[in-house]
């Protein structure tokens, strides 16, 4: 498994029926990560097809990241999925209800978040949208915990500087910033699946934006990951170091200067 | 003996260096260079750094790049937003000034590539926006619009006319993007920070890794008789008197570039030197530039006396009343004080005293707060008997104690007084006199007494006379040609911009 599924995979050594989905996901990660690095450090004649490719591999690996990250807070979530999905009827052509939506499940549907004061309510019964993976719940009550646990314990790291960035954030920022660079970010290589462009796609995107597009992409995802790890309820938690140690390792390869 | 010859003016910013020499001076890091692909590639972004962190080199880089580099695919346009009519005007007059401003550096660009279309003069955003639209169609290219100093700490009012343009203007071929000190919060009603922008930090952080090796990096490009190990005494190698000399002054660029022009004028660099180095930059560096910055903060301006109480205040408190706990590079403040001294602390964060290091850590003595780091010259100052030694250099370098807390029970602060901030009309700096530009602690890059005369007697009495005037008003003086001219202006822009 690579540093970046197993930053976002977790340990899944003693997960029960959510090991299998774990691992498949993170062959994927795998998978894709390392096609997009082949594609984004290729070699110059290789442009046309990193052009074509690389926004692909980039916002697959957005959707699988966001499913693993949800997958162990709420495993329910995608074990349903799985039930649904090895079942008699399952039907392909059809569309599952239960499938993970970038807006609703990732991003909150409402851009409009809710006041603070308004949070914790009686009547508050969580809907769809609200126990979206960085919806404004789930910030108060993994991030932010999250994110003061891993203050807590990465002061011996801050020679890394993705983890001395973190410790430059305020914590009841961080999900506020996560959401608009990750909307931004899928947004942008959604325009590549979708083939939305009716004009040349290379006037829209030249091999430098991409490049920076999915470097960024794989970024986020590791800053994202390696916080989560940091939060006492996540499952398949990778302990502090071997955490750190793996978003060095994609630090070096990856989030270099070319 | 002219001026020019005899005393070199004191470059400390990367927008006074002229093209040709631009190169010889400046040392980018791998970061940096990630960084400068981020200016170049397509999208908005916001480059937040402190004073003297770089943020003008960075996008100057990235310019000269996108020229050398991507001239087929991307017109590049550096816009330095030091530009009078943009600092004392709001609302629609800064939407006139801003385009027409922004038109003619395109115009400037257009012609230096020889492209054969003209640019109009907009004094709109809808017409700089659809010109701009039609540019990059029918020219196949992408457009980025570098805006530096943008963000002006004392004039928080212009500030959203400016992020609502950045946000207009952001099209799919065309990429705004723009410097901000990171006490810049007043983004408007429309901007939303979060979604409109990539916010990119220059982090200048001496517990990163690569810390050290950027400063010796710039040493020996730009100080080789610095970076000489014969220069130094024994004890003393190139990488860690870089390393010292950088945290000394928080990673801030400016401030590490004055150091170095001090440290040179020595024959060799021993501890004694160090020492006494470090106590005249706190002397005539870094006190002199609050006494600078005050008249241009505008409303803020009441506020520097209290900056400067707290400064002197932490400082203290760092090293204790009897130096027993040992020397702290750092300070913990409780939130509820970074609170209520906001301000006070990010006049003091520009100037150089201090440089957030984290945003929020658990207190020993229960609550939270924020880290800072100090600057080592104004620590060493205050230090008892101070004198340098390889242990105390040591500690400076590889600070491992925790930091110094301040809570909010902690009387270290009782007596420091927050006066409201109020609008103000003109910044104070307008006003003063023209003679306060005379090379001294406080403007370091300032003009001789022989400019100063001339100035003066052509009627530019004040530092607002000269920044209102033109160029033209400037050449009929006498002895002063163009040269003079880009002189005084790069004098008269460190005086009233950030």
């Amino acid at each position: 498994m690579s540093p970046l599924a197993y930053l976002l995979c977790g340990r899944s050594d003693n997960l029960g029926d959510l090991k299998a989905i774990m691992d498949h996901i993170g062959v994927q990660i795998s998978w894709y990560g390392n096609k997009l690095c082949r594609l984004i450090d290729g070699p110059a004649d290789n442009e046309e097809e990193a052009i074509r490719l690389a926004p692909f591999c980039a916002r697959v690996l957005l959707d699988l990241g966001a499913a693993a990250m949800i997958g162990r807070l709420d495993p329910v979530r995608v074990l349903l999925i799985r039930r649904l999905q090895v079942d008699k009827d399952y039907d392909p052509k059809k569309k599952l209800a239960a499938h993970i939506q970038w807006t609703g499940d990732v991003l909150p549907g409402d851009k409009t978040k809710p006041r603070q004061e308004n949070l914790w309510r009686p009547e508050t019964k969580l809907e769809s949208g609200e126990r979206a993976l960085l919806s404004s719940y789930f910030d108060h009550l993994i991030w932010q915990p999250a994110f003061d646990e891993f203050l807590k314990q990465t002061d011996q790291y801050t020679d890394s500087r993705l983890v001395a960035g973190l410790h430059h954030k305020e914590r009841g920022r961080f999900v506020d910033e996560m959401r608009g660079r990750l909307d931004q970010l899928y947004s942008r290589l959604s325009k590549s699946i979708h083939m939305e462009f009716m004009v040349p796609i290379e006037a829209g995107v030249d091999p430098r934006t991409l490049r920076e597009t999915a470097v960024e992409t794989v970024e986020q995802l590791v800053i994202l990951s390696l916080v989560l790890n940091f939060s006492t309820i996540v499952a398949g938690r990778l302990d502090a170091r071997d955490a750190v140690e793996a978003a060095q390792q994609l630090e070096s390869e990856v989030l270099k200067d070319v | 003996m002219s001026e020019s010859r005899s005393d070199p003016p004191l470059l400390l910013a990367a927008e006074e260096i002229q093209d040709d020499e631009f190169e010889d001076l400046h040392y980018f890091s791998k970061h940096d260079g990630r960084i400068i692909n981020k200016l170049m590639a397509s999208g908005p972004v916001l480059l937040r750094g402190g004073r003297g962190t770089g943020k003008s080199a960075l996008l100057i880089e990235a310019y000269r790049r996108m020229c050398q580099l991507e001239s087929e695919r991307v017109l590049c346009v550096y816009a330095s937003l030091r530009h009078y009519p943009l600092l004392v005007n709001d609302g629609e007059a800064y939407h006139f000034h801003f385009c027409s401003w922004v038109s003619r550096k395109i115009q400037y660009e257009i012609a230096k590539r020889s492209i054969d279309d003209e640019f109009p003069n907009c004094t709109d955003v809808e017409g700089l926006r659809q010109n701009l639209h039609d540019l990059a169609g029918l020219l196949r290219i992408r457009v980025v619009l570098l805006f530096d100093d943008a963000a002006h700490i004392g004039r928080d009012k212009s500030l959203s006319d400016f992020f609502d343009i950045f946000r207009s203007l952001s099209m799919a071929r065309v990429s705004c993007k723009a410097s901000i000190y990171p006490g810049v919060t007043q983004f408007g009603d429309r901007f939303d920070v979060y979604n409109d922008a990539t916010v990119v930090d220059i982090l200048r952080d001496e517990r990163i890794g690569d810390f050290g090796p950027f400063f010796e990096g710039v040493l020996r490009k730009r100080y080789r008789t610095l970076a000489d190990a014969s220069k130094l005494s024994e004890g003393l190698s190139v990488d860690k008197f870089a390393r010292l000399l950088g945290r000394a002054v928080l990673g801030n660029m400016r401030a590490f570039i004055f150091a170095c022009n001090r440290f040179e004028a020595h024959d060799r660099i021993n501890l004694q030197v160090i020492g006494d180095s470090f106590q005249s930059l706190a002397s005539d560096y870094f006190w002199p530039l609050i006494e600078e910055v005050a008249p241009k903060l505008g409303r803020y301006q009441p506020i520097v006396n209290a900056s400067r109480q707290i400064g002197e205040k932490i400082f203290g408190h760092a090293v204790g009343r009897d130096g027993r706990e040992g020397v702290r590079t750092k300070i913990l403040l409780h939130r509820d004080l970074v609170q209520r001294y906001q301000k006070a602390l990010e006049i003091l964060e520009y100037a150089g005293f201090i440089s957030q290091r984290e945003a929020s850590r658990a207190m020993k003595s229960k609550g939270r707060g924020r880290v800072y780091a100090l600057n080592l010259c104004n620590l060493f100052e205050v230090m008892a008997n101070s004198r340098m030694t390889y242990d105390l250099m040591d500690q400076f370098i590889n600070a491992q104690s925790d930091p110094a807390e301040i809570h909010l029970t902690s009387r270290t602060l009782e007596d420091v007084e927050m006066p409201d901030s109020h609008e103000v009309g003109d910044l104070s700096v307008l006003n003063l006199s023209v003679e306060r530009l005379n090379r001294s602690n406080a403007y370091p890059y300032g003009l001789t007494n022989d400019k100063i005369k001339t100035l003066a007697e052509g009627g530019f009495q004040t530092v607002g006379a000269i920044v209102r005037a033109s160029d033209e008003d400037l050449l009929c003086l006498p002895n002063i040609g163009q040269k003079w001219v880009n002189r005084i202006r790069d004098v008269v822009y460190q005086a009233v911009w950030m």
